[in-house]
């Protein structure tokens, strides 16, 4: 969190997804899928990031969210792991995905955020929407993709996950529920800091680069459009029988 | 030769929202004429039997409210033409109101329950953009609060959406299928966060901090009425719960009196009327709990027609009385605009169930139609009580203004 901008993303999108990626492939050759073990530390992971969740709601510095944010989404991720079922499976690899293209955009724009206000503290992004429509517009997408609304891929992933452990009681499945509606909390609150009248200590000067606008443009497209990915994976799963 | 110049951007919307009604009109005279419905399917993917598959339904219900949605937004966008003529964002404005327009026909056109949510979901979100529309901090504190608490039923929507997968039908909505309790639930809260019934009813009178034209759109015909809707299309799968009817019945009449006895003492313009909306949802909570689905849709169309009516009134005195909403301020308002002024005492006539008003045939009938039903007499006081206070505030809202 406290490493410059290009660490921060490197390490949510691809490093963060590493653990993951030795966890999918052990996951598979694990023999004990359905011990007790497992629905022991998937409570234990829930309740987890429904805590993490509430934890995103008093933070103030921005990365210091987004980096909880991740926690919440790799959280979610390993629950749908160690159900051991299919779907969960294909929901943790859909969630990994989601996240590597969200996470990381965010942190870009936090990092703009800091070179227009010098800071990263949420409460002193006002007016920042106002000067920069466009990354606004960015912002609010990747935001929306963080909070699974209905085009993007973190929606169908959280789906697959909640239909996975949906066999195993009631109260679990509440909490599912409860970490998607603080999902929203958090990620409006950081929309919502950015808006309303512009602070007085902004740099008006800075303006947003071509290399910037690409970069965030890569991260959102991904998010909303690889949806249609889920064809493929039905494809890559037949491959495997 | 058409000055494409001169049309400004949200002309050209209202124009393209306008030429979009003859397809919808045309449609329904088939749908209504053949006496059929079609579904269009388009199976997404398939996996170990259980199938992603993206339905559009075409009734005439969904085709009919399709219809009025148009109509409404498409007056909605002729009335922003002026009311946000002066205003920086209006291209920014007009996108946000197509995209509103658009996710209530995903709503309206999809009975899927997972792909639902593309439409409900956008509603909330287009809508908490569009009430934090001016920036300023009542409305951005309004905009949580709306969008949290339509959180709460997107979150319960998804859960509906998964926990039908225990029923082995992913695909179900429309059938007569015994629908899981738990299901029912779920959808059920959702609907009453979306329709703003009682617990869930702040949202409802805070959303007012959007733009007027916005809040014609969102008050009368759009969001606050696909709660009702759901419950509407999901009727028969829910009518089957024996507490369904008693639960929906009594949030009704709880949020209509809470709404007009706070309306009777509100002193702004704008929110009067979103209040009034409020109570008219609840009558039509009323009307599903008697179990009367279709008396319910009916004055769902009606309330929306005349409700618009009545925002885009109330939007053009405020406009020309220099952007101030107390109605005590007001007065004399027959001399100064008098087809503004006619246009509000008729919709509010309407409202009242004043005979051979629109509002008259559904409202009479809901009435009546309580009369035959089973709920116990001294559920008719306030029956009685909550058609007296429509009077009442109407009243004073038209004394105030006149």
């Amino acid at each position: 969190m406290e490493a410059p901008v290009r660490g921060s993303m490197i390490l949510a999108g691809i490093l963060l997804k590493l653990g993951g990626y030795g966890l999918l492939k052990v996951f598979p050759l694990c023999v004990f899928s359905y011990s007790e073990i497992f629905s022991f530390l998937l409570g234990i992971n829930l309740w987890g990031v429904l805590v993490v969740g509430l934890v995103c709601l008093c933070r103030v510095d921005m990365k210091g969210l987004i980096a909880y944010s991740s926690v919440i989404h790799m959280g979610i991720m390993v629950v749908g792991l160690l159900r051991g079922s299919v779907l969960g499976y294909l929901g943790a690899v859909l969630m990994m995905i989601a996240h590597g293209f969200s996470s990381p955009g965010m942190f870009s724009l936090a990092n703009f955020n800091y070179e227009v206000t010098g800071s990263r503290n949420v409460c002193l992004q006002k007016g920042v929407s106002f000067l920069h429509p466009v990354r606004s517009l960015f912002w609010f997408l990747l935001l929306a993709a963080n909070m699974s609304a209905p085009p993007s891929l973190n929606l169908v992933s959280e789906v697959l996950v909640c239909v996975s452990i949906l066999k195993l009681g009631g109260l679990l499945f509440f909490v599912v529920g409860l970490v998607t509606f603080f999902s929203a909390g958090y990620n409006l609150y950081i929309y919502s800091c950015q808006q309303g009248q512009v602070i007085p200590f902004v740099n008006f000067g800075n303006s947003m680069s071509s290399s910037f606008m690409l970069s965030s443009f890569m991260h959102v497209i991904p998010v909303y459009l690889s949806v249609f990915s889920v064809f493929y994976f039905y494809v890559w799963r037949n491959s495997l029988n | 030769m058409i000055c494409w110049h001169l049309l400004s951007f949200s002309k050209l919307a209202a124009i393209g929202l306008f030429f979009a009604l003859p397809v919808l009109l045309s449609s329904l005279f088939y749908l209504v004429v053949s006496e059929s419905c079609v579904v269009l399917e388009w199976e997404v993917f398939s996996f170990d039997g259980l199938s992603f598959s993206f339905p559009l339904l075409l009734d005439k219900v969904s085709v009919l409210f399709s219809c009025v949605v148009v109509i409404i937004s498409f007056s909605v966008m002729l009335f922003s033409i002026r009311y946000m003529s002066g205003d920086i964002n209006l291209e920014y404005f007009i996108y946000m109101v197509l995209l509103f327009v658009l996710s209530m026909n995903f709503l309206i056109y999809i009975p899927h329950l997972l792909f639902l949510l593309l439409g409900w979901d956008g509603l909330g979100l287009t809508s908490y953009l569009l009430v934090i529309y001016y920036q300023n901090d009542k409305s951005l504190g309004a905009g949580i609060v709306t969008a949290m608490s339509n959180r709460i039923g997107d979150s319960l929507l998804i859960l509906a959406g998964c926990w039908c997968f225990v029923g082995g039908i992913w695909v179900f909505s429309f059938s007569f299928y015994n629908f899981l309790f738990f299901s029912g639930l779920c959808v059920f809260i959702g609907a009453m966060t979306k329709s703003a019934q009682v617990p869930f009813s702040a949202w409802l009178p805070a959303a007012i901090a959007a733009p007027t034209p916005v809040s014609s759109l969102v008050h009368s015909s759009t969001l606050v009425t696909a709660g009702v809707y759901l419950i509407i299309r999901f009727y028969p799968s829910l009518s089957v719960h024996d507490y369904f009817f008693y639960f929906v019945f009594y949030f009704g009449v709880v949020t209509c009196l809470m709404a007009r006895l706070s309306a009777l003492y509100e002193n702004d313009l704008k929110k009067v009327v979103a209040l009034s909306t409020l109570s008219q949802l609840g009558v039509m909570f009323m009307a599903l709990g008697l179990g009367f689905p279709m008396l319910a849709f009916f004055h769902l169309i009606t309330h929306a027609l005349f409700k618009a009516l009545l925002f885009i009134c109330a939007g053009t005195i405020i406009h020309s009385i220099q952007n101030n909403q107390d109605i005590r301020l007001m007065g004399g308002l027959w001399s100064c605009m008098p087809v503004t002024c006619t246009s509000l005492n008729v919709a509010n006539l309407a409202l009242c169930g004043f005979p051979f008003m629109a509002g008259f045939y559904s409202k009479d009938l809901i009435v009546e139609s309580f009369i035959y039903s089973s709920f116990p007499v001294r559920t008719s006081i306030l029956m009685i009580l909550r058609v007296c206070l429509t009077g009442g505030y109407r009243v004073r809202l038209s004394m105030f203004t006149l």
